[in-house]
């Protein structure tokens, strides 16, 4: 059952470490796309049906938090699953970020497996949902 | 425009590539099965749940899916919108007689679903549906999914009360009847929505369901400054209401003394259809004559055109939805076509045009 | 820099380099004074007060070796934007973890990362900053200032 994905991070070596992250958890992906920041997260999302989103907080032009608050304002994508991966350890501005409907948030430095787990629990094994990842298993 | 032209010639047409959506294995293999009996419908696949059917959607390309509205792994409408968004295609709700169900494929029409069926249920058999499904992936394969002026929102100016009040002023004997058919929700929405509640009685069919013209009543009435309720047998026609025929039954108007009420009534289906606008249009031009205003709206097949032509020789004004803004352009094209229409027009116009003719 | 502010600083250079790095440091060795950085990726946390402006300055082979190891990359393919970018994001994961020590009250807000090449030997005094080995090799300086508003 592959998901989509987007990546929004500043950082593209980031991005990259996201993915592979996800690559060697055994994470169905479908099709996976990156940006750089909230716009042009928004701009990808207009052609492309993502399934879950990974985003950073800290980004230049529009953050996380604008980025997550554009989304519920969208009937579009309202209901569109945000997962944050961040250097913010500012409680109040996570809790934001929750209040506004994230799935979870992931601190960085991150382990690998912290990625895998959080999303199993989002996307996996729980009833109803299709399962997100491959029997194979993870290879970190 | 993603849109599918009509073609007045009898050209031989591909076939129509359907994807059935729906969690339920049973529904499934019998969708497939009475499906695959059809000339000119080819099934090319069937997902179980919403994310199977989009890698489908993206492969198979099919022009018509049909979509369960009630799947355990995704909201039947959120995806639905999404997929009117990325992959825009020609839906056929498939959803069981509940309310709350009749409320969500309502939305779904909103969302941009084109047709609505009801799973087989109660005296309701498979075979019923079987006939139904095939003309309604039929009517969906010819829908165009981005009409012009679309919904009331967009329509150029809503007519103010004053207007309406001076134009009304005379007019509590007049009636009005309205007929549609595929994409006919959203577009007697649109007109219906901007009727004041001084408009003379209103008589509506639309090709529904049962329990789904319920539903859709309560939904108008929510939106409308008009009560909008289903008909039944023996309401009165009055000034600031429509009735709505309820679905597998007909609807005639009849006269009641000085009033005019509606007879809700069984009876054969007529141009495949109960209720059937025909049946409807042909009662108003007996009873009403040059009192009745005609419209016909977005919808595929014939249903109406004859109708609304005993109407027209009666002496009732007649409307048509103009192509551009029709989902299907067939009911109309056809009433234009035996020369009964008055005039034709856009969506966005009719409500001003019912106006002018009334004030004139 | 006082004992605590170097203490922190070293606990969160560690955490970052070793959990997503995978890269020990250790911040004992020779006699500083004349660091060499071909380098410099530096952060900024910003309060009502002032801020604290924090400069990691490296020698290319530290650059290099990070973002092999974050990227999973050979070095021999590691390219210059890789450096810029995996330098910006050092910079941008030691700077919140660092942030995250102290800052209990949530007042510092962290910037966005920024990078430039330099050349040539580092002017600024040793105790201005915080050296790191790995091996016993000088790899690269942090140094950092509050600067009032």
């Amino acid at each position: 059952m592959p998901y989509n994905i987007l990546i929004v991070d500043d950082s593209r070596s980031m991005r990259k470490v996201i993915r592979k992250v996800l690559d060697l958890s055994g994470f169905q992906m479908g099709e996976c796309v990156e940006a750089g920041n909230g716009r042009e997260a928004l701009e990808l999302l207009e052609s492309h049906w993502i399934d879950l989103v990974l985003s950073d907080i800290h980004m230049p032009v529009m953050d996380g938090i604008g980025f997550i608050r554009a989304l519920r304002n969208n009937q579009s994508w309202s209901d569109l699953p945000v997962v944050f991966i961040t250097t913010e350890s500012n409680e109040d501005r996570l809790q934001e970020a929750m209040d506004l409907g994230a799935k979870g948030y992931i601190r960085k430095p991150f382990q690998p497996e912290e990625i895998r787990s959080l999303l199993c629990q989002i996307m996996g094994e729980s009833d109803g949902v299709p399962r997100a990842f491959s029997d194979e298993g993870c290879d970190f | 425009m993603d849109c599918v032209e009509l073609g007045a010639t009898a050209t031989p047409r591909k076939k129509i590539k359907v994807l059935i959506v729906d969690d339920s294995a049973i529904v499934r293999k019998i969708f497939s099965q009475e499906l695959s009996r059809q000339e000119d419908i080819e099934v090319v696949g069937t997902a179980p749940d919403p994310y199977v059917a989009r890698e489908k959607i993206v492969r198979l390309r099919p022009d018509v899916i049909t979509l369960d509205i009630e799947m355990p792994r995704m909201d039947g409408l959120s995806f639905l919108r999404k997929l009117m968004k990325y992959f825009p295609v020609p839906a056929v709700i498939v959803s069981s007689l509940t309310p709350k169900n009749s409320e969500m494929a309502l939305e779904a029409m909103e969302c941009g679903a084109v047709e609505v069926l009801a799973k087989p249920g109660g005296s309701y058999s498979v075979g019923d549906m079987s006939v139904q499904l095939v003309e309604k992936i039929r009517a969906a394969s010819q829908a165009r999914l981005s009409p012009v002026q679309q919904g009331g929102a967009t329509s150029p100016q809503k007519p103010g009360h004053a207007e309406w009040s001076k134009a009304l002023r005379t007019t509590t004997h007049k009636i009005i009847a309205m007929g549609a058919s595929t994409g006919g929700t959203e577009a007697l929405k649109s007109v219906l929505t901007q009727m004041p509640p001084t408009s003379p009685g209103i008589v509506v069919v639309q090709h529904m369901p049962p329990r789904f013209t319920t539903a859709f009543a309560e939904r108008l009435n929510s939106l409308c400054d008009i009560e909008v309720r289903e008909a039944r047998n023996g309401d009165s026609v009055l000034p600031g209401l429509a009735l709505v025929a309820p679905g597998n039954y007909h609807m005639l108007l009849r006269r009641s003394g000085g009033t005019y009420c509606v007879e809700i009534k069984n009876g054969p289906l007529v141009c495949h259809q109960r209720p059937s606008v025909d049946v409807l249009f042909h009662s108003v031009a007996q009873h009403a004559g040059s009192n009745a205003l005609g419209v016909i709206m977005t919808g595929m097949g014939k249903d109406g055109a004859k109708g609304l032509l005993e109407m027209r020789q009666a002496g009732a004004h007649t409307i048509a939805q103009d192509e551009a803004s029709c989902v299907v352009y067939g009911m109309p094209r056809e009433a234009v076509r035996c020369g009964a229409v008055e005039s034709v027009v856009s969506l966005g116009e009719i409500p001003r045009t019912v106006l002018r003719i009334l004030s004139s | 820099m006082g004992f605590q502010e170097r203490s922190a600083m070293k606990d969160a250079i560690s955490e970052v380099l070793e959990t997503m790095f995978f890269m020990f440091v250790d911040f004992d060795g020779d006699c500083p004074g004349d660091h060499y950085s071909d380098c410099e990726s530096f952060i900024s946390l910003k309060n009502n007060k002032g801020r604290v402006d924090i400069a990691f300055k490296v020698r290319e082979e530290f650059a290099r070796m990070i973002s092999a190891n974050l990227l999973g990359l050979d070095e021999l393919d590691v390219t210059q934007e890789d450096m810029e970018d995996t330098m910006k994001e050092f910079a941008n994961m030691v700077g919140g973890n660092y942030k995250a020590r102290f800052d209990v009250n949530n007042q510092w807000e962290l910037g966005i990362p920024q990078f430039r090449n330099l050349t040539g030997t580092s002017g600024d005094p040793a105790d201005a900053g915080l050296l790191f080995f790995c091996f016993g090799r000088s790899m690269g300086k942090v140094e950092w200032w509050n600067r009032a508003c």
